[in-house]
């Protein structure tokens, strides 16, 4: 594979915007595994969803390209369509949870506890750190995947989450403290009942939090 | 530097955007403070877990599968709803609609579509019809002409054997020439809304037979051609029987008596139009008069001229124009030159309409 730059990204943006399946073809080549990976972390590290959400991401992506403004940062335009159906995605997931009767087990899956998960899934390193993200609000959570996952600038990701640079940083900060409280309750309960540690208290009471 | 302050720059300095001057002030502390060396190396690791493999070339399974999304229904534009084509189908029927209006307006006077205008007093019954052999003369059936803005639509005489509300027209490569004897009953009579009314309908009563008797020419031109006029529009307009007239309407449009000669007689070839007259002024001026308003523009001037020239023979003053409104500018001349105009200045006339002609020719019947 060539090493990838920025402005081929963008030329290769320009070709497909102007309906050139190949260029489309590249960048999705190019950034397929990306946008599968966010999602993954997104959705609570449920694989075959983030894959099924990366075909619609793409679908959109192709249906949005005429309106993709030549030049700019593709990386972070696409991204912006990803976190976005991401959203939808958890929302749609909620909501047939709730539906289906499915609420506690779901809760608890929010949580980062070990109830209503699948203890197989947790087993692996990437379950566990995609079961603690869960645990953290989606607003800090989209920035920690955007810059500590996929190595985006502070200033690609404010694009991406079109916020301020410094919005970003604090999310990202704040983001990280909530998910080493979450990763360390999550080991703790499954090690030993222990108390909780002092992060943990810290890191649930962020005015910012939504739950 | 305490350990408060070192943990709150601890994350920045993980970023690598702390200055020269704070980062060496904490690594200075850090290496002298355990807990806070601890801290460092912990949030190292967490960022360490949160960071994805470096990305790879999608998987070629991911790719096909995004491709064929896309190549489906994915990448078709918005389908649009179904009830969107019935406004296309509206449109569709509104133009045809202006577009035969159009045609009817535009077709030279004297062709088939002519009879079903109200032509005044004219009696359509004893219309003569002669045919030539002419190049292009369009004939839309009237009957199956369907008007959405007419409030009085009729219905057709047998069911359509087309599709509503599809108007259709037939091109006949002959062209049928209408003279409309016009009859005489005295002096035009002073007609009130209601009288005009009925006479229109009347002479569209009327026109049904006239167009009987086109068919029938068609039908024999048929016969005797090739076949190009389709046998519905024959049969249609055959079958289209007139309604019996009133009786008053009866009397005041009376047939004129078999041999006699029609007052006016408006013979049409091409372009060209030639009104010729015959019989009294007192029957050829009602005539005339009666031409006037339903006329196309050659032939109101045509009327108009030979009106104007009876008025020259009798002596009589012809009536007073209206004042064409399309010469007049509103601007110069209503403000400026209303105040400096000459005193005999007149502001150019249009022809008289066919009421003044009317009122004229009563007042003037004492004097004649």
């Amino acid at each position: 594979l060539a090493p990838l730059s920025a402005s081929d990204d963008e030329h290769l943006a320009g070709l497909a915007a102007d309906g050139d399946l190949g260029a489309f073809e590249a960048l999705v080549v190019r950034h397929g595994s990306a946008v599968v990976a966010a999602l993954e972390r997104l959705l609570g590290g449920d694989h075959h969803g983030a894959l099924d959400g990366a075909q619609e991401v793409w679908v959109k992506v192709h249906r949005a390209l005429p309106g993709y403004r030549r030049g700019a940062n593709f990386r972070s335009w696409l991204f912006a369509i990803a976190l976005n159906h991401g959203r939808d995605c958890r929302r749609r997931v909620v909501r047939r949870a709730r539906f289906s009767g499915d609420e506690l087990a779901f809760a608890g899956r929010l949580d980062g506890s070990t109830d209503g998960r699948d203890p197989s899934e947790r087993a692996t390193e990437r379950g566990a750190i995609a079961a603690a993200l869960t645990a953290v609000d989606e607003r800090f959570r989209e920035a920690l995947v955007l810059v500590d996952g996929l190595g985006f600038g502070y200033d690609e990701a404010a694009l991406a989450l079109r916020c301020a640079v410094g919005t970003v940083k604090s999310r990202v900060h704040r983001g990280r403290e909530s998910f080493r409280a979450a990763y360390e309750r999550m080991d703790s309960s499954t090690e030993s009942k222990s108390p909780r540690p002092p992060a943990v208290a810290a890191a649930s009471e962020w005015p910012g939090s939504r739950r | 530097m305490n350990c408060d302050q070192a943990r709150a720059r601890m994350w920045v300095e993980i970023d690598g955007e702390l200055g020269d001057g704070e980062a060496a002030a904490l690594r200075a502390h850090w290496q002298s403070c355990a807990d806070c060396a601890a801290e460092l190396r912990a949030r190292q690791g967490v960022v360490a877990k949160l960071r994805l493999a470096p990305q790879q070339a999608a998987d070629p399974a991911h790719v096909a599968a995004v491709l064929a999304a896309v190549a489906g229904a994915g990448s078709a534009p918005a389908r649009r709803p179904w009830w969107l084509a019935l406004t296309h189908l509206a449109a569709a029927a509104v133009g045809a609609w202006i577009v035969s209006a159009a045609l009817g307006a535009g077709e030279p006077r004297g062709s088939a579509t002519e009879l079903s205008a109200p032509v005044g007093r004219a009696d359509l019954a004893s219309a003569q019809v002669a045919s030539v052999p002419a190049p292009e003369v369009t004939v839309i059936e009237r009957e199956r002409l369907w008007v959405p803005l007419a409030g009085s639509h009729r219905p057709p005489a047998r069911p359509l054997s087309i599709p509503w509300p599809i108007p259709y027209e037939v091109r006949v490569p002959v062209e049928v020439r209408v003279e409309v004897p016009v009859p005489v009953a005295g002096p035009v009579p002073a007609a009130g809304p209601s009288a005009a009314q009925r006479q229109a309908a009347a002479a569209l009563e009327r026109s049904s037979l006239a167009l009987a008797q086109v068919a029938e020419q068609l039908a024999e031109l048929r016969r005797a051609d090739d076949g190009s006029v389709g046998p519905e529009i024959v049969a249609a307009a055959a079958a289209d029987e007139p309604d019996e007239p009133d009786d008053d309407q009866r009397q005041t449009a009376a047939p004129l008596a078999p041999g006699r000669t029609p007052p006016v007689t408006v013979q049409r070839d091409g372009r060209s139009l030639r009104l010729s007259t015959h019989g009294a002024t007192d029957d050829v001026v009602p005539a005339l008069i009666a031409l006037l308003p339903s006329a196309e523009p050659a032939l109101q001037d045509a009327v108009q001229r030979r009106l104007l020239g009876v008025a020259r023979d009798l002596g009589l003053q012809p009536p007073r124009g209206e004042a064409s409104s399309a010469d007049r500018d509103p601007w110069y001349r209503s403000d400026q030159a209303s105040a400096t105009a000459l005193p005999g200045a007149e502001v150019p006339e249009g022809p008289p309409s066919a009421a003044a002609w009317r009122e004229w020719w009563n007042a003037a019947e004492p004097l004649r």
